[in-house]
């Protein structure tokens, strides 16, 4: 995903876009090409997280567009007062990168997870949070992220490939939000009594615990809270009254589901709304990748009884 | 740009000090002591170069200063309808100013701050931003001696090593050694430090008034980064509060103590403008 988005970025910059790329000491070989072809837009600015996000606080002061690039915890939990106050609190307008998604590095441990990096990067407003799951999809995002000229994005990168995915969802029928928004598949109206919502590629570990597959319907792969917020919309058309949705969102704090949720599917009491996520807690230990969302689940439910009290 | 002579700024001074302690003393609020110490500089600077700098105040306590320096610079230059910094300063909701420099009080303010730490690499990616696209105008970033042990300061050092050609900037230390835990040495480590990074650096009475134009002038005539370490004086243009730790955030405790410094004021300056 990362060289998917390098390569966007690559791209920018030769056709004269305002952006930078700020890395952290990390993928510099990956960006050999920008750092020497660009290199005054293209900086590996050395192991100084705070001060890079300062640093590009002061590079979109003027409309540059920073992108930094760095492991996941050294630029969202480090450097949080950097990005509240810098980015955020003074509307100057970044891109965080970050390379490996919440616990891609499960076995570096725990130095190396950001549980909370959603929760907190969402808690101050003005930043748009992306989990995309492949190559195709990161580039999506990106592109959204640089062409929104309002809020401050991250761009939470994962490790999960491909493979790990097909095999997690090998059994279901997934599609993408692109592929169901495009109208490109085919539904049936009125017919779908169950969708699952996969918020992201860390919820592929969870579509493959079948506990925590209640329904016999579509599974939807979205990869921002927004994404939500459509299907929702989708589904007062297209699904059957007493539907049941569920969303598998490893990371998102529930509150911001909660929201997310209520706000959708005001007026639609009908639509009952199972939540899987994981207790922070439980990620302070280190757990091999996969077994933690089988051993730490919580379940919420909106709009009617607790069918999946694991 | 207008040259501004040396009795001219020392007469704004004068008249912005005494703003300084008469909204202090009215809002109950505000940071006297290191507001003093930097206004001797911030009336240099917004006297001349107003309209072609962009000025980061990392040590953002100091905002009062600022903001006194600014109401009187507006008067000078006519303008009007600007004084709501000072009339709503300590009013944190609605639409008033916090005790922090907020960048809706200037145009030129580039950073809303208040926390130590963030304004030296802030204003070194403006610095580099200006260069890329070959804006002239001067960064003036300002942090105190006590905030430079932040971590980011020697980060930040590292960063300039990397941009020195390229971030046409002016960091300037309020040195006034007043910390409670104050150990001498940080200015002079951060002097060596760009010594032997090779930024041009200098070090002047924080209320030498010609030493700080031509400085300046001279900032203001490169290309490059340079450092000037302004070793202040705490509460300075009011002889009781030099260098007391009180005045950090101190304020007159009454009408009769607020009369006093007023007095002091107008005493100092009448001294500073003879000699």
């Amino acid at each position: 995903m990362r060289d998917a988005i390098f390569a966007e970025i690559l791209k920018d910059m030769q056709s004269g876009r305002d952006v930078a790329l700020l890395l952290g000491d990390l993928g510099i070989y990956q960006a050999n090409k920008m750092l020497s072809e660009y290199a005054d837009r293209a900086f590996n600015l050395g192991i100084l997280e705070p001060s890079m996000i300062s640093f590009a606080g002061g590079l979109a002061h003027v409309g540059t567009l920073p992108i930094v690039y760095s492991i996941t915890p050294f630029i969202t939990e480090r450097v949080l007062e950097q990005i509240k106050l810098d980015v955020l609190y003074n509307k100057n307008r970044v891109i965080l990168l970050s390379a490996g998604g919440t616990c891609d590095y499960w076995d570096l441990g725990p130095t190396h997870h950001a549980p909370c990096d959603v929760a907190l990067l969402s808690a101050y407003g003005g930043m748009d949070i992306y989990l995309p799951f492949n190559e195709q999809e990161a580039q999506i995002c990106y592109r959204r992220a640089v062409e929104n000229d309002k809020n401050s994005s991250y761009i939470r990168l994962s490790t999960v490939s491909g493979d790990e995915m097909k095999s997690c969802y090998d059994d279901l029928d997934v599609i993408s939000l692109c592929d169901l928004l495009s109208k490109e598949i085919s539904l049936p109206k009125g017919q779908w009594e169950s969708i699952d919502i996969d918020l992201g590629p860390d919820s592929v570990y969870m579509a493959a615990d079948k506990r925590l597959r209640p329904g016999q319907g579509i599974t939807v792969r979205v990869n921002s809270l927004a994404n939500i917020e459509d299907i929702l919309a989708w589904c007062k058309g297209n699904a059957k009254p007493g539907s049941t949705i569920t969303v598998r969102a490893p990371f998102v704090p529930p509150i911001s589901i909660i929201e997310t949720c209520s706000r959708a599917t005001r007026n639609n009491a009908d639509i009952c709304i199972n939540m899987y996520y994981v207790e922070n807690k439980f990620l302070d230990r280190v757990v091999p990748k996969g077994d933690y969302f089988t051993l730490a689940l919580k379940c919420m439910q909106m709009g009617g009884r607790c069918r999946h009290d694991i | 740009m207008k040259p501004v002579s040396p009795g001219e700024i020392l007469e704004f001074a004068l008249k912005a000090r005494r703003l300084v302690v008469e909204v202090t003393h009215k809002s109950g609020t505000g940071h006297i002591g290191g507001s003093l110490s930097i206004l001797p500089f911030l009336t240099c600077l917004y006297a001349e170069y107003r309209g072609i700098i962009q000025v980061v105040l990392s040590k953002a306590h100091a905002s009062i200063g600022m903001y006194a320096v600014l109401d009187v610079i507006d008067e000078v230059e006519g303008r009007v309808g600007s004084t709501r910094r000072l009339d709503t300063y300590g009013k944190s909701s609605g639409s008033g100013f916090h005790g922090h420099i907020s960048k809706k009080a200037d145009d030129s303010i580039a950073l809303s701050a208040g926390s130590l730490g963030h304004g030296l690499p802030f204003a070194i990616g403006l610095g580099v931003c200006n260069y890329l696209r070959k804006d002239n105008r001067l960064v003036v970033v300002i942090v105190g001696d006590g905030e430079i042990q932040e971590g980011t300061t020697w980060e930040s050092l590292l960063l300039l090593q990397k941009f020195n050609k390229s971030a046409k900037m002016l960091i300037v230390v309020d040195n006034n050694s007043s910390q409670l835990s104050y150990t001498g040495f940080q200015a002079r480590w951060l002097e060596m430090l760009a010594e032997d990074i090779g930024i041009e650096k200098r070090r002047i009475a924080g209320h030498d008034i010609e030493g700080i134009q031509v400085a300046l002038a001279d900032a203001m005539a490169s290309s490059s980064a340079s450092l000037l370490l302004l070793d202040s004086i705490k509460g300075y243009g009011i002889p009781s509060m030099h260098n007391q730790e009180k005045w950090h955030a101190g304020k007159p405790a009454d009408s009769r103590e607020y009369e006093d410094i007023m007095d002091e004021i107008e005493l100092f300056g009448k001294g500073e403008t003879e000699e």
